[in-house]
């Protein structure tokens, strides 16, 4: 069983699973019968309330599995063991807990405590927010290795992964900047939970879902069998967060026990190109006075680039105004009274059933837009903080003898020093002694 | 690798495709269900339908029900089969892709693996082509973002940037200032009584003598003009088309028209409108900032004095079987709508806004239009239906007082003069009803003559004066209720008479303008033609009127009557 060749054909029965999968779940729903002559509807029942108890139980569980997961990889070593921790999450944050609420969500759950006042943030939200932060703080990613039912059921997936081209992934390395301002630019504005909505496996763990997210989960799937966990690389908005506190942890995943040989086994054992590589010592090195020069251009091209994201981001404000209902129910009642559309759409009907005249939805959404451009000047200023910082890191000349973790990026998820001919001999010493 | 661990790994092997086989085969077998589940809906079976089809023509069948009901619970029960073999395979999909994958990662890790023998470091020489390549892409990639984002202003071009139509933050203008136009139907408060004194007194409609001008109104109606400044506003319409016109004052120039378009809440439903009622009855009202129009269709709409437009609402096809007639009127900038129909409304609604600041529920029909008076202690809605009249406070709705007095389809609004409301209709006898100082309303007096039918009375502070459609005017006294005089032309009245002084103006149907002293003897000042019929009620403006003939309107300026 040739894993490179079956690689394809297991990807392509996956789709035909997802797909028989997704029709599954968009079945239509029965009928409501049209009664007629006094059948009179049952009242709407709602399901009661999630006991509080089970939330704390939620924050006990997350704290518990950093703590097993900061051990497994910082003191215990053990890819074996990640991996089962990975797929406990799977089974009990995805299927069990239904993938919610989970610390990439309540970003917005956050955000929404800070820009409204009349929401109150429940303790249970801000803990399961801050506990993966704080533990990346002293540990490292240790949440993103096994513990993020995101991250989890993605890294099951990992069959034959390839190397992203370093050019292609600091590009795609914007995206969660992008993903994270625009969710919070969303929760700001009242357009809604961005992240949730486009949360790609939910679908999964709920057994029910729209089939558009069917198969933007499925499709990321598929595509993290070849390229390793897409989604926490290129889009998750917490992982920006946790990359920033896992620079600055106190202890991080090393990938040898002891003295790096630099023999390359990490390297290609990583699946998500978050090694250091060591600098070649008989590279020619470039001129000090040009390092210098460049890095100080760099620096004074900053706020331009703050300056053309924030231009960038007030004209983009117009079209991200349309995530907001309001705005878009605004524009097609003026649409159809422009004549532009045909029909009246059931989303203006019922509107207009109600009580609020269009002039007032008029204001309201050209004040949601008004706000909506304001805030994404604000996020084209950040994007372009972020893009000026890339190329000066980028202008950076580092020294390097060693291969080492990217503390920033670095999932610590084992695999490079399960790889390292060190840690072989340090385990076959340990195994040595205890048969001693 | 022993030969313990090579079974292991030929049993994963095998489990491994075994697993793969079966979702294989379970995702195709959910595809098909899926797709025989799509096309042969059991609900929508033809079966079914004929057999729906055939009961309704046979209702007394008991057999066929019988039936009927079998097959429709067995078409539910095969439906919801169809469910859970859909769920409960998707399940097992999950369980067989899961399984496989688990396969796959136990292969993967028993497969024996040699361990890779140190391998050197690449050369680095593209190191800082490399660093160089990156930082290039990146700033590329910036622009473009950038690029890209100021672009999508370009696409997203909709029709809420150009739209100016916050509402208007002025002011609304008080009754006494509206009071110098003639804002509603029937002039300021909807009483018929002018504020000016002077009004003309001869014009002769075919020879132009003593008209300013007239000008044709591009579509039929019978609602009344309302003028405002140097603007007079009507309304016209049909099937088709309810439009909204705007004429210059002094000259009778169309300044604009707006096609009124509201999208309706409920579909397919036509309203039931009367030959002689048309489709642009109710009169337009003005607050001076805006002006509102109401149609038989149940739209509302509010356009500014240069006709673009504020708001509009439709308050879907009311059910009312001779169509929706009454005029709109306004109040310290709110605007009161009395929708009347089987599930009738007294809306007040925002003039700026539209949005609504209290609505009473209506349960009888009218066709009557609200008046909205000072009694001299406060503001008060007089309203009619075929059962009583009632009077709410226009601030917050709640009812003041309330007679059961009506009778019949009332079509005549309510009089008004000096703290006394005078409601009629035809076969239901005037009653004069003195507005509470205090606690409680009372009716005065009671009168039975003449009776209009959809012209309105018009009252001043010693008599009332009724036209009817027989064509008789009568005078009654509004201290005693008895008749003062009485006389019978030869043209009936549609529209209502109006004061303007001492002079009382009553045109009938043939467009002859009836005009007499309002005292308590008939004195004829005039009878001036207008040359077309007329059901119209005129408008009164510092000597001018303002009146809509059958196809034109007029602006007559004749020798007035002060």
């Amino acid at each position: 069983m040739c894993r490179s060749s079956l690689a394809i054909p297991f990807g392509m029965f996956i789709v035909i699973a997802l797909g028989a999968l997704s029709n599954v779940v968009a079945v239509n729903r029965f009928p409501r019968p049209e009664f007629q002559g006094g059948y009179e509807q049952p009242p709407t029942v709602f399901p009661a309330a999630r006991p509080e108890l089970f939330g704390y139980m939620d924050i006990a569980v997350l704290a518990g599995a950093l703590c097993l997961a900061a051990w497994l990889a910082l003191k215990k070593r053990s890819r074996k063991g990640v991996f089962l921790l990975t797929v406990g999450a799977v089974a009990y944050f995805g299927f069990f807990r239904k993938g919610c609420i989970c610390p990439v969500g309540s970003i917005q759950n956050v955000s929404l405590a800070l820009f409204d006042s009349s929401f109150a943030l429940p303790i249970a939200v801000g803990l399961i927010f801050g506990l993966p932060l704080v533990f990346s703080l002293f540990f490292g990613r240790v949440f993103c290795s096994s513990v993020c039912p995101l991250g989890a059921i993605q890294d099951l997936f990992v069959l034959n992964p390839v190397k992203v081209p370093r050019l292609m992934s600091s590009v795609l390395g914007l995206l969660p900047h992008l993903y994270l301002g625009a969710a919070i630019l969303f929760v700001a504005t009242g357009a809604g939970f961005v992240v949730c909505r486009f949360d790609p496996f939910v679908g999964f763990f709920r057994l029910n879902a729209p089939v558009g997210m069917i198969f933007w989960g499925g499709g990321l799937l598929l595509l993290g069998m070849f390229v390793a966990r897409p989604y926490c690389r290129f889009l998750c908005p917490l992982g920006v967060l946790l990359g920033w506190s896992s620079l600055l942890s106190r202890r991080h995943v090393t990938i040898t026990p002891d003295t790096c040989i630099n023999c390359r086994l990490c390297e290609d054992a990583c699946p998500f190109d978050a090694i250091r590589v060591p600098t070649d010592p008989g590279q020619a090195q470039e001129p000090r006075s040009r390092s210098v020069r460049r890095v100080l251009l760099h620096s004074a091209l900053l706020p331009l680039w703050m300056l053309l994201g924030g231009l960038g981001g007030y004209f983009a404000g117009d079209a991200l105004s349309l995530a907001h209902h309001r705005v878009r129910l605004a524009e097609r009642i003026l649409d159809e009274e422009a004549g532009g559309s045909d029909n009246v759409s059931l989303e203006s009907r019922t509107f207009r059933a109600g009580t609020v005249p269009v002039p007032s939805l008029v204001q309201q959404a050209q004040a949601i837009r008004k706000t909506t451009k304001k805030g994404s000047a604000l996020l084209g200023i950040y994007l372009g903080l972020v893009i000026g910082l890339g190329i000066l890191r980028f202008s950076l000349q580092r020294k390097r003898t060693e291969y080492t973790a990217d503390t920033q990026h670095c999932l610590s998820c084992g695999r490079c020093f399960q790889a390292c001919p060190q840690e072989h001999r340090r385990l076959a010493n340990i195994s040595k002694k205890g048969t001693e | 690798m022993t030969v313990g661990k090579q079974s292991y790994l030929s049993f994963v092997r095998g489990a491994f495709w075994a697993s793969m086989a079966f979702s294989a085969v379970l995702a195709i077998l959910l595809i098909a269900t899926t797709i025989q589940v799509h096309l042969h809906e059991p609900l929508n079976s033809p079966a079914l339908a004929s057999m729906v089809e055939q009961a309704k023509q046979e209702p007394g069948n008991a057999e066929l029900k019988a039936e009927l009901r079998a097959l429709d619970l067995l078409a539910r029960k095969a439906y919801f089969t169809s469910l859970w073999q859909l769920r409960t395979g998707g399940i097992l999909l999950i369980v067989g892709v899961t399984l496989s994958l688990f396969l796959w990662k136990a292969h993967a890790f028993l497969q024996p693996t040699s361990t890779p023998l140190p391998q050197p470091a690449t050369p680095q020489s593209s190191w800082w082509a490399e660093q160089s390549g990156s930082r290039k892409l990146l700033a590329y990639a910036g622009i473009a973002v950038v690029f890209i984002a100021a672009a999508s202003t370009f696409f997203v071009q909709g029709h809420l940037a150009g739209v100016s139509r916050s509402p208007s933050q002025q002011p609304a203008l008080s009754s006494q200032r509206l009071s110098k136009g003639w804002p509603a139907f029937r002039g300021p408060g909807g009483t018929g009584v002018s504020h000016y004194d002077t009004a003309p007194v001869s014009w002769d409609g075919e020879t132009m003598s003593g008209i300013r001008w007239k000008t044709p109104v591009p579509r039929d109606g019978n609602s009344s003009p309302v003028v405002w400044d140097d603007r007079v506003f009507i309304t016209g319409g049909d099937e088709q088309v309810r439009e909204v016109y705007c004429f210059s004052l002094q000259n009778g120039r169309l300044l604009w028209r707006h096609e009124v378009q509201i999208p309706s809440v409920t579909s397919g439903s036509e309203p039931m409108v009367d030959t002689e009622t048309g489709y642009a009855a109710p009169t337009a009202a003005c607050d001076g900032r805006r002006v509102f129009a109401i149609f038989p269709t149940g739209e509302l709409i509010c356009l500014d004095l240069e006709g673009r437009k504020v708001w509009a609402q439709n308050l879907g096809v009311p059910e009312n079987h001779y169509g929706h007639s009454s005029s709109l009127i306004t109040h310290e900038g709110i605007l009161y709508v009395q929708f009347d129909h089987a599930e009738g409304r007294l809306m007040a609604l925002e003039g700026r806004t539209g949005e609504m600041l209290w609505e009473n529920k209506r349960d009888r029909l009218s066709w009557a239009s609200p008046i909205c008076v000072n009694t001299g202690t406060r503001q008060e809605l007089v309203v009619v239906d075929n059962a009583k009249v009632s009077s709410f406070d226009p601030e917050t709705g709640s009812l003041l007082w309330s007679h059961d007095c009506m009778y019949g389809e009332v079509g005549p609004s309510p009089a008004y003069a000096d703290g006394v409301v005078y409601v009629t209709t035809e076969y239901s006898p005037v009653a004069a009803i003195q507005t509470p100082s205090g606690d409680s309303s009372r009716i005065l007096w009671r009168w039975d003559g003449d009776l209009p039918a959809t012209a309105s009375p018009v009252a001043t502070q010693n008599h009332l004066f009724l036209a009817t459609a027989g064509g008789t005017v009568s005078c009654v006294s509004a201290d005693s209720g008895k008749t003062v005089w009485y006389k019978d032309f030869s043209e009936g009245f549609y529209a209502s008479p109006v004061i303007a002084g001492s002079s009382v103006y009553a045109i009938d149907r043939a467009g002859v303008m009836r005009i007499f002293q309002a005292g308590a003897e008939y004195r004829e000042i005039g009878n001036p033609k207008l040359g077309e019929a007329c059901v119209a009620t005129p408008a009164v403006i510092d000597g001018i009127l303002v009146v809509r003939g059958e196809k034109n309107l007029y602006c007559i300026e004749g020798d007035s009557n002060d």
